[in-house]
């Protein structure tokens, strides 16, 4: 199980990356994802175009109001850094549950985008915030909703995810995140649900995002027509089972051999119910004004 | 080609790679440290980590041309054998590791984490561990290691139970002492096939078929020949030339002779089945040449439904033969009619076990080297028998035995499957022959699940006639198994065993059992650990169906039908003897420990919040040893005699060795205590030396648990008899004063009895070796020089040890998990050599049981394609999953074997699968359904339960 020979090259600038890019090329990131795939020769691409040296790309800021993240940003900082927790604790949490420690000192926000595994976790998060990825190619700079490459055709040819742009939650945002992942040491993610929540002064709900992962073709938010007609309301228990009511209608997810398309429904429903209680306890009364 | 520098364990290198040359591989075959190793390359199993600049990382998932400037830490870097580290000593002293395969990712892993988490609880540690797989410790030895490495106190130890029966702690026979390998396997010093240094060898890959069933029309390899540093490209058709095929063909009732080829040559029987072999410079350039290999297949329909082979629908797997059953047998013991005629009930059952598979951590491989000048083949390979691995080897390469010899190196686990000469390992050395260069190969984990061996795909049918208050009248069984494509073993080899035990400890003597076997498109068979065990679960479940129908306790029904100590011996329906067990011993003692009815409360309890808990119970004996009137008897092929020497050399030095090999169950302890209880030495004093059939005496090797009894049992019977030598050459050189006296030998002293104890003689086992080479004039009339003694012993045709397990689970209905909350076992082992050791034995298997019950499995699609072709889909359990074992000894010794000893490391896969499966079935009782099929998955048991409202609880 080695991989087929291929080419490297390791540009050290934006410029020299995007000047070098060429048919047949795949950028290599952290490579948790892609390794496999050349150990098991299931992609064998022409030349390896190496991101890791690329100065700037790691570079990962915090602020009040966002987060901005370079595409080699590590797994391992999203979780750990104190900066980044305070202003999108439902990131920090997601970048915990991805693999295990020796994955997370390699794998990256970028490289997770990029892969767009419908089940991943980090992708999910953005799909939530309503992230932005920045892209650049020989072409010039883009950005673009990182909902938007996880469909097929999202990412251009030759085209760079740089850095991800995540909104940071409000002061009293309550928020969520529930993982069920399949036993056993791989530990990748069945179907995970991430949710934010913002009550009024009157403890009504002013604020709600939820997106799931696992249980259709790419990650999906809550369909806005499901959030408007949930809004307004006290975040009973009812209400609860009613937003992870709405999540599962949404999915369309898929049997396989470990899985039915019926449990994968459930456990959105069952996830769903917990990331909105976890929600509502963070949530402080009055956040939304 | 690029020349990348970075340091390891602070040594600066300097190397020139290809920009695809994995850091894992240039960290062993560059760097020379072996002790990183690879057992999945696809970043699952975590054998490879390594630190970098302090960091974790998956070495197999990191090119060596990312390695510029990086500081690395190995497993070399952590402590020398001499010197351990204090988390190595921890791992030494907790017995937390048994192969070593996975031991040094473990090590680093926890190197980091607990530098950064000294005050980690257990389920945290556990969750840390849970990147690293581990196929042998059941990762509860690991943890306490872990504990006590950061300071804090390990679990209790395992509780005595009953009469003391071991042995003082003064004797090597009994102690928990730590094992002698683990210095070379912490510390990346051990050598494990792949880790050979061979000049000027070359790799071997097969080529393998993507179809389940199919003909070869054409091979055409000229592209792959002419490829960079390639060999050779070889297929079927040479090997006919160069081998003789396996012809399983025993004169056994009811089995269907086969013959199998080498490679196959006109049409391949599953995914996976060997093709064509490539030899090149190195495994890449191997690979890629595999790829310019066209083979022609015309498809032929997968046979994947048993059912449907016995009724005669599926397609001929093996053209030669008329149908694809391939062993049928039908035993019949007392008045079974009878017993259905007066029944007041007849309970029926059904149970159907998934297909598995061992997947040791170490794949197989093996490296064969051809000497043309003293016309001599050696053999490196991981087998579990060398001795029958060497005499099959011969046989097929048409040489001499005297040709070749068998090398066992350090082995990362078998649990079965590396017992025969394997298709790949002939070719190797047929091919090492006719290139005249040693030939490396080394199973990948693709090729390993889908390729190497399976096991366990059987299903029954059960029917019992019971009185109304729960006696059993009569038992009828139908078995069936899956053998898959090819028969490597006889096909009644597991079935039969699975019969002969189904009457388990209950008084039933009117049984009757119909066996049949047929061949599928699917991986072949082979033992795995405990091969028999679905016959426990069988069993207990049916007790546990008695109960459900009849409204009765479970418990209640095992006290009326089961077999007290009073009626020892007993010989069961299937013309088994027990003798020296405690089955109701281990029962009463175990449910008194546990506080039975306090369970039942909490359940009731539990239900009424919605929480789904269950309790199961599984009573057991196991079969072990298997001596050569068992297989005369069953009517299996076999011989079940052990052999072993120990001779003690001029300068005093003791050294021992047996026909059993190692791949991880310390035999080299084991074998050391054994010869220093019948000696009269100390442990550490006696060599071990085992795996080299030019150094060890003819064996039947390590398998059905009976490395302990046959292995260690001769060689105790070996230091006794030689002992007596020792005491002999003593008493001459005493005189006088040694005519009367009683003389024993005690750590290497010859001692003499005096009223109040024993009394040095001034002579020691050292001084009498050196008479006995360097003075034989001094020694008795006639008695011949030197110090050695080898003997054959042939034990009993079993021995039988008991067991009781007892599970305690919660179900989450909605997820479909199961969490084991609590797992014990009381087991009466017999005489133990070493307790760590076997409580080590008994944690694993129990996780072995346990992991096929709830999450292992091969997946094949209807087309026959196999599924589960990586550690992402073939789910082996992690330290997250693995319950602790909370163990009750007792040790009633067995009046037949050296010392008392039985075997058992078998017995914790038989409980674990009928104790898990009937406390999922006890906790989901409530919702009216009955696990009868494996594996409980999460999302299987979510979709049973799906839809079901459960019952209010009662009372």
């Amino acid at each position: 199980m080695k991989p087929a020979p291929f080419g490297y090259v390791r540009p050290l600038d934006l410029e020299d990356l995007v000047g070098t890019l060429t048919d047949g090329d795949v950028l290599l990131a952290g490579g948790q994802s892609l390794l496999p795939e050349l150990n098991e020769r299931r992609r064998r691409p022409r030349r390896l175009v190496d991101l890791n040296a690329v100065a700037g790309l790691e570079h990962c800021e915090a602020g009040p109001d966002r987060v901005l993240a370079g595409a080699l940003t590590r797994h391992q900082d999203l979780a750990e850094r104190s900066d980044v927790r305070a202003a999108v604790p439902v990131l920090s949490r997601a970048a915990q549950h991805v693999g295990h420690a020796a994955v997370r000192t390699r794998g990256t926000l970028g490289g997770s985008i990029a892969n767009a595994d419908p089940a991943a976790e980090l992708p999910g998060v953005c799909v939530l915030l309503d992230a932005m990825a920045r892209l650049r190619s020989a072409a010039g700079e883009r950005t673009t909703a990182v909902a938007n490459l996880m469909r097929p055709g999202g990412l251009a040819e030759h085209e760079v995810i740089t850095a991800v742009e995540l909104p940071a939650l409000r002061p009293g945002e309550g928020w969520g995140f529930r993982e069920l992942s399949r036993p056993g040491a791989y530990a990748f993610p069945l179907v995970t649900v991430s949710t934010t929540l913002l009550l009024g002064a009157d403890g009504a709900v002013a604020g709600l995002r939820a997106a799931v992962t696992g249980a259709a073709a790419a990650p999906y938010a809550l369909p806005e027509g499901a959030v408007a007609g949930l809004l307004g309301a006290h975040p009973t228990d009812a209400w609860a089972d009613a937003v992870a009511d709405q999540l599962a209608a949404a999915a369309d997810p898929v049997t396989d051999h470990y899985a039915s398309a019926a449990y994968r429904r459930r456990v959105v429903r069952h996830l769903g119910r917990q990331a909105v209680a976890d929600a509502r306890q963070r949530a402080v009364p009055g956040a939304a004004a | 080609m690029t020349e990348v520098s970075f340091t390891v364990n602070g040594r600066p290198y300097r190397i020139t790679v290809e920009p695809r040359t994995l850091l894992s591989d240039a960290l062993r075959e560059r760097c020379g440290l072996t002790g990183t190793h690879v057992g999945c390359e696809h970043g699952v199993c975590g054998a490879c980590t390594v630190l970098a600049d302090g960091q974790p990382v998956r070495s197999c998932l990191m090119l060596a041309v990312q390695a510029e400037g990086r500081e690395f830490t190995t497993v070399e870097g952590l402590g020398t054998p001499g010197r351990l580290s204090a988390l190595q000593e921890a791992f030494h002293a907790e017995h937390g590791l048994q192969c070593g395969f996975c031991t040094p990712g473990i090590l680093l892993t926890l190197k980091e984490y607990l530098a950064g988490h000294p005050e980690a609880a257990e389920a945290e540690l556990r969750g840390a561990l849970s990147g690293n797989l581990c196929r042998c410790t059941g990762y509860q030895n690991i943890v306490n290691a872990a504990l006590r490495a950061a300071g804090r106190p390990a679990a209790e130890p395992a509780a005595s139970l009953g009469p003391e029966t071991r042995p003082g702690p003064e004797t090597p026979l009994g102690a928990a002492i730590p094992r002698r390998e683990d210095r070379r396997l912490l510390t990346g010093t051990a050598t494990f096939v792949d880790d050979l240094a061979v000049p000027g060898a070359v790799h071997a890959y097969f080529l393998r078929s993507p179809h389940a069933h199919a003909r070869i029309t054409a091979v055409d390899a000229d592209a792959a020949r002419a490829a960079d540093g390639v060999l050779g490209v070889f297929t079927g058709a040479d090997l006919a030339q160069w081998t003789l095929p396996a012809r399983m063909a025993p004169s056994i009732e009811g089995l269907v002779p086969q013959v199998v080829e080498t490679l196959p040559t006109t049409k391949v029987r599953f995914a996976g089945d060997p093709v064509a072999v490539v030899v090149a410079t190195d495994r890449y350039r191997a690979e890629d040449a595999a790829a310019l290999v066209h083979v022609g297949y015309e498809p032929l329909e997968p046979v994947l439904d048993p059912a449907e082979s016995l009724a005669g629908r599926a397609a001929l797997v093996d053209d030669s033969l008329e149908s694809n059953v391939v062993f049928r047998e039908h035993y019949s013991a007392g008045d079974v009619a009878a017993g259905f005629a007066r029944a007041h009930r007849v309970v029926r059952t059904r149970f159907s076990h998934q297909r598995m598979t061992h997947a040791p951590m170490e794949t197989r491989g093996c490296v064969a080297r051809w000497d043309a000048g003293r016309a001599a083949l050696t053999m490196h390979t991981g087998t579990q028998v060398p001795h029958p691995y060497r005499t099959q080897l011969a046989a097929r390469l048409r040489l001499g035995e005297d040709q070749v010899r068998v090398i066992v190196p350090d082995v990362g686990g078998a649990f079965g499957q590396k017992l025969v000469v394997h298709r790949e390992d002939l070719t190797v050395a047929a091919l090492a022959m006719r290139l005249n260069r040693p030939v490396c190969w080394r199973e990948d984990r693709a090729e390993n699940l889908t390729a190497a061996a399976a096991a366990r795909e059987d299903s029954a049918e059960v029917e019992a006639a019971v009185t109304e208050d729960g006696r059993i009248l009569a038992l009828r069984a139908r078995l069936l198994s899956d053998f898959g494509a090819y028969s490597f073993f006889p096909a009644n080899y597991m079935l039969r065993v699975v019969a002969m035990m189904l009457p388990n400890v209950y008084r039933i003597a009117d049984y009757t059992c119909e066996m049949d076997v047929v061949l599928s498109t699917k991986i072949p068979a082979a033992p795995m650990r405990a091969p028999m065990a679905i016959c426990t679960w069988v069993t207990e479940s049916t007790i546990d169906a008695i109960a459900r129908e009849l409204g009765l306790d479970p418990v209640e029904v095992r006290e009326r039908n089961m077999l007290r100590e009073s009626e020892l011996p007993y010989v069961t329906a299937t013309g088994e003897t027990y003798e020296d067990i405690t089955p109701y011993q281990s029962f009463r003692a175990l449910l008194d420990r546990y506080d039975y009815g306090g369970f039942r409360r909490r359940q009731c309890a539990g239900r009424a919040e919605g929480t789904y808990r269950g309790l199961g119970i599984a009573c057991l004996v196991e079969p072990s040893t298997y001596g050569s009137a068992f297989y005369r008897s069953a009517g299996i092929p076999g011989s079940g005699h052990e052999s072993a020497w120990v001779r003690i050399d001029p300068s005093g030095a003791v050294v021992a060795s047996a026909g059993i090999a190692a791949a991880g169950q310390g035999h080299e302890t084991t074998i050391a205590q054994a010869v220093a209880a019948g000696l009269g030495v100390k442990a550490e004093d006696v060599a071990v030396r085992l795996g080299d059939t030019e150094v060890a005496p003819y064996g039947m090797g390590t398998r059905g648990a009976r490395s302990g009894t046959a292995g260690g049992g001769t060689a105790l019977l070996a230091a006794q008899r030689l002992k007596a030598k020792v005491l002999a050459i003593a008493r001459e050189r005493l005189g006088a004063a040694g005519e009367e006296a009683e003389l024993d030998i005690r750590d290497g002293e010859i001692m003499r009895a005096k009223e109040d104890g024993w009394v040095g003689t001034g002579l020691s086992v050292q001084d009498v070796a050196r008479t006995a080479y360097l003075d034989p004039l001094s020694l008795p009339e006639g008695m011949e020089p030197g110090l050695a003694v080898q003997m054959a012993y042939d034990p009993p045709p079993m021995t039988y040890s008991n067991a009781t397990h007892l599970c305690e689970v919660v179900v989450d209905p909605v997820t479909g998990r199961v969490s084991i909350e609590r797992y014990l076992v009381a087991e009466d082992a017999g005489t133990v050599i070493n307790p760590k050791i076997v409580e080590g034995q008994i944690h694993g298997a129990v996780m072995l049981g346990a992991g096929g019950v709830l999450y292992e499995g091969i997946a094949y699609n209807p087309a026959g394609r196999n599924l589960t072709a990586s550690f992402r889909d073939y789910v082996l359990p992690s330290a997250r999953e693995a319950p602790t074992v909370e163990i009750l000894h007792s040790g009633t010794p067995n009046s037949r074997t050296p010392g008392g000893m039985k075997g058992m490391s078998e017995g914790g896969v038989m409980g674990s699968i009928a104790a898990v499966t009937a406390a999922v079935n006890d906790a989901i009782a409530p919702f009216g359904v009955v696990v009868s099929d494996l594996p409980i998955t999460p999302p299987r048991l979510s979709d049973l339960l799906a839809g079901r409202v459960p019952a209010a609880p009662a009372g």
